[in-house]
């Protein structure tokens, strides 16, 4: 029992001590990214605050991230909808499609959806890189919220609509409250997985770079790297703090609705 | 009384299922209406017809004058209680009772009034503010009942409500659910696979096999006199013994002699060869020196098997030199002595309740 516990605590160090890392690195008081330190300094920091290329970055990565989230999940949706409360006819084929991207290789995906928005002419943008996107994030919001329908008793839509309401107001009123813990995991899923996205970015965004991309161009300078640092040690806490927040809630929403935990869970 | 609800050759498929066929009836306002049937004989479908979630393939369903073609749930004077009971889990009982009222638009005084009215109604009087999902199983019951009760529906659609509940609890809401039927006089209409609770409530019951209604009849009519030997079979126990019919009624019943019957003992005509069908209580197991009572029958037989159930014992008898089996089932008065395995016993019988199917 020690010994595997013991064996869990190493595997844990061995995935994140790397993180810890980086706000080593942010708060260093030299460029060269080696032991020993130097000393602590802010200024990293404050050379982020006055870089404008990573603001506009920064804010194509929200932008592209919180529509990623909300249009996947909206899709994801009706798609686990569907497939959790009928059957029709090639329901293994539609789902498998609606699957595919998670095993498809994404340069594969990036390069082919690169050739086809060329060829229709279109110009490169954040919203270019919000439907490739799209494509990579459905699969997760479906099978998430696929979990959150599986456990919803169908009657209680047929329930509402006896009771007087109509198909759209049955769904607002008495699912969606329901599914409201899936919904938080799904677009919370969506909009980390888009906001690290590199691939399909890097391919797709054009003269919008997103953070990742940004990055990435930054590498080519290694007096640029503490910056980058410091932005990683922010991005890092930002993720903890929308984990912990969307898990609150998600608990919240259980309880108030008296429900056991089904899925959906991140943690 | 002209009925409240016709179904007129109501057909279902799914794909090449035929959920039902040809399904008609009439039922009465005020009337307690039970369809009663073993699992997939299509009567949670029928239900759901006229509920408005299974429109039908082909036929008409009328209620209250209305031909309900096209007629979605949520516009047809019928509310539903669901096998699962629905209640919506994020909702206190008062939020769930109040659900039907808010296309109503009435104030929040109006509102509050009926839905205290609703909730007395089914003896839920206190548990307005409690959280849903903190209910037992008979509360969720009283809870579906209200919430579709304080519509005013002209009918209530009610799919196997008790099949979830333990057996006392069943028999106590058997009996609260025949009073609040009589208290709002609104048409019930129950789906049920116990015959008892059928036989119990009903003041008519629809017998289903595969899609079809077998017999429309009051309980007494349909336990005396069923139609045929499935609707027999399958509402109460029957014995069935071989026989063939001489002519006239006269029939050689194996293992019981010959008997005569009249043309209503016969529901589906004499035959050559058929069975008698015999009820358990039609049979009496004699106590030693009882006397049988004045042109009674007696028969010898021996105790094959015995199951003793507390008020009654069953008995599973073969009359000498045959190999028919019947089944009695006997009161236990006090004194009653309880006949054994094994033992040879004195069968009297009147032929008079006794029916010949083909």
């Amino acid at each position: 029992m020690t010994s595997l516990r013991l064996y869990t605590l190493l595997y844990l160090a061995f995935l994140y001590a790397p993180i810890v890392l980086l706000p080593l690195f942010a708060f260093n008081d030299g460029t060269v990214i080696a032991f020993p330190l130097r000393g602590f300094t802010t200024a990293w920091f404050a050379e982020l605050a006055q870089t404008e290329a990573l603001h506009e970055a920064a804010v194509n990565s929200l932008i592209i991230a919180g529509a990623t989230a909300g249009l996947a999940t909206s899709l994801g949706v009706f798609a686990a909808r569907a497939t959790s409360r009928y059957r029709f006819p090639g329901k293994a084929g539609v789902v498998g499609f609606i699957m595919l991207p998670l095993v498809l290789p994404e340069i594969i995906v990036a390069l082919s959806l690169l050739v086809i928005l060329l060829q229709l002419g279109l110009s490169l943008s954040i919203w270019t890189v919000v439907a490739g996107h799209v494509l990579l994030c459905v699969p997760f919001a479906t099978a998430i919220l696929s979990g959150a329908f599986a456990g919803l008793d169908p009657s209680l839509e047929e329930a509402a609509v006896d009771l007087g309401e109509g198909r759209l107001s049955s769904f607002r009123l008495v699912t969606l409250p329901l599914i409201w813990p899936g919904l938080i995991a799904s677009a919370l899923i969506c909009f980390t997985i888009s906001l690290d996205e590199f691939i399909i970015a890097f391919f797709l965004s054009g003269n919008d770079p997103t953070l990742p991309v940004y990055l990435w161009g930054q590498l080519r300078f290694p007096g640029r790297l503490p910056i980058v640092f410091a932005l990683g040690t922010i991005l890092v806490l930002a993720s903890i703090a929308l984990l912990i927040g969307a898990e609150v809630m998600r608990r919240r929403g259980l309880r108030r609705a008296g429900l056991s935990d089904r899925g959906g869970s991140l943690i | 009384m002209s009925p409240l609800i016709t179904l007129d050759a109501v057909e279902k498929s799914f794909g090449n299922y035929h959920a039902l066929r040809g399904i008609s009836a009439e039922i009465g306002a005020g009337e307690f209406f039970s369809l009663l049937g073993p699992s997939g004989c299509g009567k949670t479908t029928l239900l759901r017809a006229i509920a408005g979630f299974e429109p039908p393939s082909s036929g008409t369903i009328t209620i209250a004058g209305r031909d309900m073609a096209g007629v979605p749930p949520n516009k047809r004077p019928t509310n539903m209680v669901f096998q699962s009971y629905a209640i919506f889990p994020h909702l206190s009982v008062a939020e769930n009772v109040a659900f039907g009222l808010r296309r109503l638009g009435l104030n929040p005084d109006e509102r509050h009034r009926r839905v205290g009215e609703a909730l007395e109604m089914v003896g839920l009087g206190d548990l307005g503010a409690r959280a849903a999902h903190a209910l037992s199983g008979g509360q969720r019951q009283r809870v579906a009942l209200a919430r579709a009760l304080i519509l005013k529906p002209q009918v209530l659609l009610l799919d196997e409500p008790l099949s979830a509940l333990d057996k006392a609890l069943r028999g106590h809401m058997q009996a609260e659910l025949r009073r609040l039927q009589r208290q709002v006089g609104i048409t019930f209409i129950l789906v049920t696979h116990d015959q008892d609770e059928a036989l119990s409530m009903s003041d008519r019951i629809a017998v289903m096999f595969e899609g079809q209604i077998a017999q429309i009849a009051p309980p007494t009519e349909l336990y005396r006199r069923p139609k045929s030997r499935q609707v027999g079979a399958f509402v109460g126990r029957m014995s069935f013994v071989p026989a063939r019919h001489l002519g006239a009624g006269r029939c050689a019943v194996e293992g019981l002699g010959e008997v005569t019957l009249s043309e209503s003992q016969a529901p589906d005509g004499f035959d050559e060869t058929g069975v008698i069908a015999i009820r358990p209580e039609v049979l009496r197991v004699l106590a030693p020196g009882e006397g049988a009572g004045k042109g009674a029958h007696l028969t010898q037989a021996q105790v094959e098997e015995r199951a003793y159930g507390g008020e009654t014992t069953t008995y599973r008898l073969r009359p000498e030199g045959s190999d028919a089996v019947l089944e009695a089932v006997m009161r236990n008065a006090p004194g009653r002595p309880l006949h054994k395995p094994g033992a040879k016993v004195q069968l009297a019988w009147d032929p008079s309740a006794f029916l010949f199917f083909k």
